[in-house]
């Protein structure tokens, strides 16, 4: 840690399924993080909070290199003999079919 | 850290694992390559999910229910599906309503611009508007950063 990051402490929270209560932490971060952060929370009406947990969750959950293969594969064998085609064109002339619908009712 | 946030489009999504005829796979495809490098934080919608099956099953791939499922669950095993908040869906209408753009186009640039990520995109509405950009621009930005972050 550096040594001129101010330190700001930031009450966290979390809920497991065993007992939900909250545990405050201090952590320290770079002023200008925190008023990014707040003023990102800010824009979607959330806390400093929950804007930290989503984002400790989002990191701690990122998939496994190994696992985003294997995903890959199988979703390239499963569509290896459908031909040949523009997947912006097809997702296009579903979205203007979806639209068209829409209009008529 | 990530270098960018990306929002991917469903029809960037769809050459992750579809190549035959396809323009900007490379491009597309290293973009989850960086994903898996975490350089790039990349994402689709809850929404994509139902566009790409919709695109499989009816669109010109004729894809059968199992090859479908197949794609979806591996999307699902790629990246996080983002659900639009009820601020990003207020500013999807207004998107949609300045851009001339349907509810479900100007969600994904709705979310993008309210995480402040990029939308990766070959939508040519998108792209019109200047709400999106391509692959191979992101590709190009992402290395551009990597230079600047080596030295």
């Amino acid at each position: 840690m550096r040594s001129e990051e101010p330190h700001i402490g930031i009450a966290m929270s979390y809920n497991s399924a065993m007992a939900a209560r909250a545990v405050k932490v201090m952590v320290s971060l770079p002023e200008d993080l925190l008023s990014r952060i707040d003023r990102i929370a800010a824009e979607r009406h959330t806390s400093r909070s929950a804007f930290l947990q989503e984002a400790a969750r989002r990191e701690l959950g990122w998939p496994d290199p190994a696992v985003i293969e294997a995903a890959l594969e199988r979703g390239r064998t499963a569509l290896a003999g459908s031909g040949s085609f523009e997947s912006a064109d097809l997702i296009r002339a579903e979205r203007e079919a979806r639209d068209a619908g829409d209009r008529r009712r | 850290m990530p270098a960018i946030d990306v929002v991917s489009d469903a029809d960037v999504a769809l050459k992750w694992f579809h190549s035959d005829g396809e323009q900007e796979v490379a491009e597309a495809r290293a973009l989850v390559d960086a994903h898996q490098a975490r350089t790039v934080a990349l994402s689709v919608l809850d929404l994509t999910f139902y566009e790409v099956g919709n695109a499989l099953l009816r669109g010109r791939a004729r894809a059968g229910a199992e090859q479908v499922a197949t794609v979806l669950e591996a999307l699902g095993a790629i990246c996080p599906a983002l659900r639009p908040e009820p601020e990003e869906r207020r500013l999807a209408a207004e998107l949609a309503e300045r851009h001339d753009l349907t509810l479900h186009d100007a969600t994904y640039a709705a979310v993008a611009e309210s995480r402040e990520a990029a939308l990766a995109t070959l939508d040519h509405e998108l792209l019109e508007a200047g709400l999106g950009a391509r692959p191979s621009e992101l590709t190009a930005r992402l290395a551009k950063a990597e230079r600047r972050g080596g030295r």
